[in-house]
């Protein structure tokens, strides 16, 4: 696991540093993606989180969920071109999820990817995920990340 | 006065809530000893506030002594942080 200015990066994820998103390659041609630490902390106290519905395409750079905190509507953006075929029910019932375990239960989507290894060759593992962030963060001027009691990292 | 309790908070913390109202009670009977504060990391005065305390985690606690941290709980306090607070308010 890796820790960039308190901001958790798990180990074997894949990262697209500008869409703030990761993404966990499920072995079977279908990825599972949700927003960063870096983004859930962004946002703020998420309100509601809404994924566009199973069976949707998806074109890479467009949203896969609109996403609504105290401070901050926005879309979370695909670095995947493809067909969504799962939505995780749990984000619609309670959007803290995201909040409190980015990386676990608050996955947004599952994605069937027309180009799978292409595009997973364009997000950023390990090390070069935490330089990426790194860069982002300080372009943004964005401190510390701050946890609630009980997150999971 | 010289003692401020403050309780770092964020509405996305399910256990905040408690925490703050815990503390409250706590000020409530003794008021005339100390300032309260609930700082909420929702806006940038709350966020900046909990960077220069090196805050990671939330609910936190701080109990400080002109301006010296002298008491620090970190997560939902337990039983016994709690009389530790009362403890060093009482003397």
């Amino acid at each position: 696991m890796a820790e960039l200015k308190s901001c958790l990066l798990p180990d074997g994820l894949y990262y697209s540093v500008e869409n703030n998103v990761w993404a966990r390659d499920l072995g079977d041609g279908t990825i599972i993606m949700g927003m960063t630490d870096i983004a859930q902390t962004l946002a703020g106290s998420v309100i509601h989180c809404k994924p566009k519905a199973a069976g949707k395409k998806v074109k890479k750079g467009k949203s896969i969920a609109t996403v609504e905190s105290g401070k901050w509507v926005g879309p979370v953006k695909s670095p995947f071109a493809g067909e969504i075929v799962e939505i995780n029910d749990a984000v619609l019932s309670d959007a803290t999820i995201l909040n409190k375990s980015p990386y676990k239960n608050g996955w947004i989507v599952k994605i069937k990817p027309d180009d799978l290894s292409g595009d997973l060759a364009e997000m950023l593992q390990a090390e070069a995920a935490v330089e990426g962030f790194a860069k982002y963060m300080d372009e943004k001027e964005l401190g510390e990340c701050i946890h609630c009691e009980g997150f999971e990292g | 006065m010289p003692l401020l309790l403050r309780v770092f908070t964020h509405p996305a913390c399910s256990n905040c809530g408690a925490v703050v109202r815990m503390m409250w009670e706590i000020y409530e009977e003794r008021k005339q000893m100390f300032d309260f504060k609930t700082v909420k990391l929702e806006n940038k005065e709350g966020l900046k506030e909990a960077h220069a305390e090196k805050i990671k985690t939330i609910p936190t606690v701080i109990l400080s002594d002109n301006g010296k941290e002298v008491f620090r709980i970190v997560g939902t306090p337990k039983k016994q942080h709690v009389l530790e607070l009362k403890n060093y308010l009482n003397n």
